[in-house]
């Protein structure tokens, strides 16, 4: 009997071990924001606020950038112009390792036309600091300069506000990222030195006066004189570091060393004879800078038949003779908007200095609500020797070192994630807040491959 | 690429803890099963050959026993926080057989030969889970194949010995991140292996109504050769490693005591505390034997014990009713524990019992419910995504088991 008595003890108690046990995770609380309130948060800037990736922007590259993983991890909403894959235009797709990179040939559309406020995400790509404050009706300005974003991230200009800073300020906004200035410097330098913004010329990086003045004009657009709002601005990372230079020169250095040639001969504007001189060593080390454009060029080194004009439907120059050796020919050079030659690197390198120096006055003057984020420093580094952040090695590789996405220019979904962090650290150190970093693994690759 | 290449295979490392003590069957006979297991003191049918070989000496004749022992484990998990979605281990069924035979040679000498499954199981976990780069599915099968004999030394005491062949094979299949591409590769590894183990023990009746029984059995590691299948995106599947593979496993040395008290001629009461040594499992290191490549993966395993206490209720002479009681502690540290085998500190509940259908024929039933404790790691040091990120979350496990024999004495 004793024993069935302990038998029904035990059976009771299975019952009670049985129960389940769980005590409900909550999710973690909202990050201490200190002086930073998120309520209404506002970034301001071009494809790198966007969220612009592999050359187009879309959806899953929009979920990863820098304002919507902010706004997430504090805990805010945040509304962005969403494009369904695969973008606007279709992204480019890494086909195989050579690497063979194919725009999708789809074409994404807007999925919230309609949205009845303006955007949170205020990036649009290929803005200029002259775009955050022009008043320029909208066809207009498609008409001249045949960028579709403005469309897509502007809402209406005569109710929401003419300009981008005007439909920033009408969310009354509370938090502000503001980076600009990159295509002031970008324009000129991804055109090989052919083109660019300055409004004389159109042929230099926009002139450091015009650049002071508009950055001004919508820096104290955007300034709250109460002091409430707080700002954080980014400066403009030195162009020499990206993958969409550093690339083709290194790896036709390669080349040119297999074949037991010295060097190569590219047309120039700044020589004076017309055309320049890369030995293999310039080209190892970024004394020249060829484009990740010039990739299809390079199969043509040493043509005699102007295949590579031929090809890609490129007028051949008036001073081109094609039966020379392209690229080794001073008659037949590696095309100049393909090249970013030294004097052209410096021009890059004055004007990002300059722009600089001037995102740095602001931020100084304003210094109560405004902070700054010193990401040409950071990627400086991560160019120079590389980082590891939670796991990861990131370099300015390209493709593989997982910062920057297919078009060279574009950080990857994570490379996003990585400079969240920067604006979370400055956020940080200057408006007594602690949240914490993200964990830029938890991020997804984002590398995407053709079918 | 060649980096590329390096960093994948080090990823590839196979961070599994096949051999937890999730994996460590010890359930190889209803009747000790009913008892908790607490069977070491008495050993009182051919599971001897498992529990305690000197324990065959007590086995009259020729005697069969068949049986197997259903185990239905479940197991979910939340987390990885902030995301607190919950992921359920796929319910699956694992049927452990166990078969004996012994043979009371004469007064002195009885001999048994034996096959069980020592450790197995299994854990199937959704393919796209956020775990996918730890555990989809994972499962483990080891035959022991095991003759035994035992001595009678005196009317008090008597000792055994077995020597078991064993045979295993491993499955594991699991997704790698292939960043920064956007896609994943499903690895496909499976093996086989062969070692062999030991056990020595000893039955001691001090009186009519205590016995006190030792038993070892010996770990054994099991070097595992396989190959690795892998299936990725046409277009990076030169950067993927595959082939074969070798991997040696440490199995754990068991070494028991345990007590019977007979205070009727009607009630047994027994007690085993059974110390596993998992510390022998610091590391596991797959080698790659193509290119030569040894990826190492710290498992630095504690040791771990078992406490059983069981009994049984001689209702008459047909029936006897059995219980018990069972906690386990588990060798896996917080910050290593992983879904493919979510381990945890564990309360067990046994009931069962034993019908003699004919005097020659038995049927024996045991139900075990294994209650884990509900674990929270929030030191993961297990990371799931490829970087470095830790595998927080709370597991929440049980598992239901159903041990079932035959056996016939044949005189």
């Amino acid at each position: 009997m004793k024993k069935i008595l302990i038998l029904l003890a035990t059976t009771s108690l299975l019952f009670f071990v049985a129960c389940e046990d769980r005590s409900d995770l909550t999710a973690p609380s909202a990050p201490n924001t200190g002086d930073a309130d998120f309520t209404r948060f506002v970034t301001i800037g071009n494809s790198l606020t966007a969220g612009y990736q592999s050359g187009s922007l879309y959806e899953s590259a929009q979920m990863y950038s820098m304002g919507k993983i902010i706004a997430n991890h504090v805990g805010t909403s945040f509304e962005q112009p969403i494009i369904s894959e695969p973008g606007i235009p279709g992204k480019l797709e890494l086909h195989d390792l050579t690497p063979t990179l194919i725009p999708n040939s789809g074409l994404g559309e807007l999925t919230n036309p309609n949205y009845a406020a303006p955007f949170n995400n205020l990036g649009v790509p290929g803005a200029l600091v002259f775009d955050l404050t022009d008043e320029t009706d909208l066809n207009a300005k498609y008409g001249v300069r045949g960028n579709p974003y403005f469309h897509i991230v502007m809402r209406d200009q005569a109710i929401f506000g003419a300009s981008i800073v005007k439909q920033a300020l009408a969310l009354q906004p509370t938090f502000i990222n503001f980076w600009i200035g990159n295509n002031d410097v970008l324009g000129y330098a991804t055109s090989g030195g052919t083109s660019g913004t300055d409004p004389a010329t159109y042929s230099l990086p926009t002139d450091v006066p015009t650049f002071t003045y508009l950055y001004n004009l919508a820096a104290t657009a955007i300034t709250d004189t109460t002091g409430y709002r707080k700002i954080v601005a980014a400066n403009i990372p030195d162009i020499q570091n990206i993958p969409y230079f550093t690339t083709i020169g290194p790896k036709l250095a390669a080349s040119l060393t297999d074949m037991g040639i010295p060097a190569m001969v590219y047309q120039s504007t700044h020589t004076g004879v017309g055309y320049g001189v890369a030995t293999i060593a310039d080209l190892a080390d970024g004394t020249v800078l060829l484009t990740l454009t010039g990739s299809p060029a390079t199969a043509y080194l040493g043509d005699r038949s102007g295949a590579y004009y031929a090809i890609n439907n490129i007028p051949v120059p008036p001073t081109v003779i094609i039966d020379s050796a392209f690229g080794f020919s001073p008659y037949n050079p590696w095309p100049d908007n393909l090249t970013l030659e030294p004097a052209e690197i410096t021009i890059s390198k004055d004007a990002t200095t300059a722009f600089n120096a001037v995102i740095q006055a602001t931020v100084a003057a304003n210094s109560d609500t405004w902070a700054l984020v010193d990401i040409n420093s950071f990627f400086a580094e991560v160019a120079d020797r590389g980082m590891m952040i939670d796991g990861i090695q990131f370099t300015t590789d390209f493709i593989l070192g997982n910062t920057f996405s297919l078009d060279g220019v574009h950080p990857t979904s994570r490379g996003y994630a990585v400079i969240a962090n920067e604006f979370i650290s400055t956020i940080n150190s200057n408006f007594n807040a602690s949240i914490p970093r993200v964990n830029v693994s938890t991020y997804p690759a984002s590398i995407a491959l053709g079918n | 690429m060649n980096q590329k290449l390096r960093f994948f295979i080090i990823s590839l490392v196979v961070s599994t803890q096949l051999f937890a003590s999730g994996f460590q069957i010890n359930e190889h006979g209803a009747k000790g099963m009913a008892m908790a297991g607490a069977y070491t003191a008495l050993a009182l049918d051919g599971s001897a050959l498992f529990y305690n070989p000197a324990g065959l000496s007590q086995l009259d004749g020729t005697q069969i026993m068949l049986g197997t022992t259903l185990i239905s484990p479940s197991a979910s998990f939340r987390g990885v926080t902030p995301a607190i979605d919950e992921s359920s281990m796929e319910s699956a069924l694992f049927t452990p057989i166990n078969l004996y035979v012994t043979h009371k040679l004469n007064d002195k000498w009885a001999f048994g030969f034996g096959v069980n499954n020592q450790y197995g199981l299994g854990s199937t976990w959704d393919e796209n889970w956020d775990g996918r780069y730890l555990a989809i599915d994972t499962e483990v099968q080891t035959f022991y194949f095991t003759g035994g004999a035992s001595y009678t030394v005196s009317d008090k005491l008597s000792i055994g010995v077995t020597a078991s062949y064993v045979h295993g094979t491993v499955t594991i299949i699991k997704k790698n991140s292939l960043a920064p591409f956007d896609a994943d590769a499903l690895i496909d590894l499976s093996g086989t292996g062969n070692s062999f183990a030991y056990s020595v023990g000893l039955l001691y009746k001090v009186s009519d109504k205590l016995n006190v029984g030792l038993d070892f059995r010996s770990g054994t590691e099991v070097e595992f050769e396989g190959t690795a299948d892998v299936t990725a995106p046409s277009s990076l599947i030169s950067l993927v490693p595959a082939g074969d593979i070798t991997a040696p496993l440490t199995l754990p040395y068991n070494a028991t005591i345990g007590i019977a008290l007979m205070p009727s001629k009607k009630l047994t009461v027994s007690a085993d505390f059974q110390y596993v040594g998992w510390s022998s499992y610091d590391k596991l290191e797959v080698t790659f034997t193509e290119t030569d490549y040894v990826s190492t993966s710290i498992r630095d395993y504690t040791d771990a014990w078992i406490a059983r206490l069981g009994a049984e209720y001689h209702m008459s002479d047909k029936f006897d009713l059995r219980g018990g009681l069972l906690y386990d502690s588990n060798p896996v540290k917080d910050e290593l524990v992983e879904p493919t085998l979510p381990d945890a500190d564990r309360l067990g509940l046994n009931i069962g019992f034993g019908y003699k259908i004919t005097p020659n024929i038995s049927v024996d039933l045991a139900y075990l419910y294994l209650r884990f404790a509900e674990r929270t790691v929030t030191n993961s040091e297990v990371d799931y995504t490829g970087g470095v990120a830790g595998f927080n979350g709370t597991y929440n496990s049980s598992a239901h088991l159903l041990g079932l024999n035959f056996s016939y004495l044949i005189n």
